[in-house]
């Protein structure tokens, strides 16, 4: 990220080329600042407003700026005179401005999008108006690790010193200390004109004091610095769209050595933690430091298989959806207290491990490759299932589907939700048939498992 | 909109100053949460804290530097001062080295602040009387003699940490009544609270950027 005050030896502004776009004719402006640059594109008129709120307001001297022309300004020779001219009046106005750097100077050149100290300032003086807003509104705040890393690196070296425009940063520091919920977008390309690479910058979260609910979108965790007190005051976590492969990644983010799982790592209030859309591979053992997490969201990853997650006691909704999982055994040693697990668009082919998962009352198992009707027994046992979703499986094709389903369910089937769906009348009425047709070919209740290990 | 905890009428800026290892971040954070802070770490940089308080039925928002101790800090800390409205200036009545520090912290904050700016002397820890090492007298003369504020508190069990930044904030107040205070002076360290049409103390450039943006 640029730096003016650093580098104002090392700034250049030159306007490298024209183009014309719907008849009118573009400068376009590269500003260089150490190794930072970005472009910006203005027409004539642009710089001839400009030009005269610098003349008026901070004694620029009138006759630098290339004179105005009415006809023939279309020509090569003058456009590129033109050029030229403009270039040099650039030039000259930021060295005679260098020391005040007023505000329409800084717009105009875009330095408040890519420069720590304009940024802040115009951050700043927003929020001074807004932030009272923005706390009692209760929504979500954005920032972009942009205005994160310009914030941490203000605070370590705040520049006031060498400068004479002025700004009090603590609207800023006020508002964020306050805030209970924000979201933090990150980017792997270029930002907007420049050469910024959002996730190279590093970043820290430390002024969040009484952070509640994190956002993270395509953040970079190696640029993460410190977390503050965020592990002792968020509830609700979501990390989507990141680079994180694992679990580590995301709640050891600034730890050094990864391999010390220590308590005072530990997400003390985390309830609630989404990591869906990453590229996690597997459950790693650090996911023991979200100790108190109810829900776990791991959907659209690449796990291939569930582990780790007994350091959980309190898990009571699963999301595994569209993840690599193909074989699950003893479900209930690792995970059971689950109320509600998603297991969707998977290669599950078997759902004997889910026998023994007697909280669960909601199995989503939509997606998978279960083939034979007679693996359902297993589902059958299990007293507080009341939603099973099974389409998209070839079992959903087979005749009667739905009532040799329901059957294993036996009394029990009134009250299951069937891939969405109730069961009608005329099913409940077919499964009453069917078990008594079997009572009579066995001559006693049917015991389904029994029943199963005959075929 | 202005409901609840965002009602107040002026924001005071504060910092807090002195040694290392005195209690500064204590005495905040004993002042925003009531609370004690057993283990402590060092403040990196600046640490921040607001509270709004109540001087004379008037709402008062204190945004509150709380600054490093330690001595390779003082560059980055040096730039907070300047528009504070009150400064805490704080030593360890158990470490007479602190004390003994206090002038070159006096001289820092005259330097670098304005005339009007409060400062208030805190000796911290007085719940470790028996380690005293520097008397309520003669910490007494020295604020007398410099024209300073002085109490003895303890971040640890509460005592005086409520009175200290509420008699800054008086006395901030009380100039500002007798307009010894100039609100709309950009060093003063005293805001309005925004929204107040035509009092804003921002300069007409900053004023500008304001958009309507109601996210």
């Amino acid at each position: 990220m640029a730096c003016f005050w650093l580098n104002a030896k090392e700034t250049t502004i030159n306007i490298f080329t024209t183009e014309e776009i719907n008849n009118v004719t573009y400068y376009n402006i590269k500003v260089s600042v150490g190794d930072c640059n970005w472009k910006v594109a203005h027409r004539y008129n642009e710089f001839y407003e400009l030009h005269n709120q610098l003349v008026i307001d901070h004694g620029v001297s009138k006759d630098i700026l290339p004179s105005k022309k009415v006809i023939r300004n279309k020509c090569p020779i003058f456009i590129e005179s033109r050029r030229k001219g403009l270039e040099e009046y650039l030039q000259k106005t930021l060295v005679f401005l260098k020391r005040t750097m007023p505000k329409s100077f800084v717009e105009f050149l875009e330095f408040n999008l890519y420069d720590i100290f304009f940024l802040l300032q115009d951050l700043s003086a927003k929020l001074f108006l807004e932030s009272d807003q923005i706390l009692s509104s209760k929504s979500t705040y954005f920032f972009t690790v942009l205005e994160l890393h310009a914030l941490s690196e203000f605070l370590k070296k705040p520049l006031l010193d060498q400068t004479e425009t002025r700004f009090d940063i603590s609207p800023v520091v006020d508002l964020c200390s306050q805030l209970s919920s924000i979201t933090v977008s990150g980017d792997s390309k270029p930002y907007l004109g420049s050469n910024i690479i959002l996730n190279k910058l590093q970043f820290d979260l430390s002024p969040f004091k009484c952070l509640k609910v994190l956002y993270l979108k395509q953040v970079a965790f190696e640029s993460l610095n410190s977390l503050g007190s965020i592990r002792c005051t968020v509830q609700k976590l979501h990390v989507n769209h990141t680079n994180a492969t694992t679990i580590s990644q995301v709640l050891q983010c600034d730890v050094i050595h990864k391999d010390n799982i220590e308590g005072s790592q530990k997400w003390v209030s985390l309830e609630i933690l989404d990591l869906n859309s990453n590229n996690i591979t597997e459950i790693d053992s650090t996911i023991k430091l979200a100790l108190k997490v109810t829900q776990l969201s791991l959907n659209d990853n690449k796990i291939s298989t569930i582990t780790n997650l007994s350091h959980l006691p309190n898990l009571s909704q699963l999301n595994l959806a569209n993840n690599l999982i193909s074989i699950c055994t003893d479900l209930h040693t690792r995970v059971g207290n689950l109320k509600t697990l998603n297991l969707s668009q998977n290669n599950i082919n078997c759902c004997k491990a889910f026998s023994r998962l007697y909280s669960l009352e909601t199995l989503d198992l939509s997606c998978n490759k279960i083939n034979n009707v007679e693996d359902i027994q297993f589902l059958g046992d299990l007293p507080c299932l009341e939603n099973l979703v099974l389409t998209g499986n070839n079992v959903a094709t087979a005749v009667d589907y739905r009532v040799k389903v329901l059957e294993y369910f036996g009394d029990r089937a009134k009250n299951l939700c069937l891939d969405n769906e109730k069961p009608s009348q005329a099913e409940l009425d077919k499964v009453s048939v069917l078990r008594a047709l079997r009572i009579v070919k066995e001559g006693k209740t049917p015991d389904l498992k029994a029943g199963f290990a005959i075929y | 909109m202005s409901a609840g905890p965002y009602n107040y009428s002026y924001i005071f800026k504060y910092i807090i100053i002195g040694d290392m290892g005195v209690g500064k971040s204590c005495l905040l954070h004993q002042f925003t949460e009531k609370k004690f802070m057993a283990d402590c770490p060092h403040t990196i940089g600046v640490e921040f804290g607001t509270r709004i308080i109540e001087v004379s039925g008037q709402k008062i928002k204190l945004q509150i530097w709380d600054t490093a101790g330690q001595e390779r800090f003082r560059a980055v800390t040096r730039s907070y001062y300047r528009g504070a409205a009150g400064a805490l200036m704080v030593y360890d009545i158990t470490r007479r080295s602190t004390y003994n520090h206090l002038s070159s912290w006096l001289t820092d904050t005259r330097n670098l602040t304005n005339p009007s700016t409060v400062i208030f002397l805190i000796g911290n820890k007085c719940d470790l009387e028996g380690q005293r090492d520097v008397t309520y007298e003669e910490a007494s003369k020295f604020a007398e003699e410099n024209g300073l504020m002085f109490v003895e508190a303890s971040a640890k069990t509460g005592d005086n940490v409520e009175e200290a930044f509420l008699e800054t904030a008086k006395k901030i107040y009380q100039s500002i009544q007798d307009g010894r205070l100039d609100l709309n002076a950009a060093e003063s360290g005293v805001q309005h609270k925004p929204s107040q049409p035509g009092r804003n103390p921002l300069s007409n450039d900053q004023q500008a950027n304001k958009d309507n943006c109601a996210c």
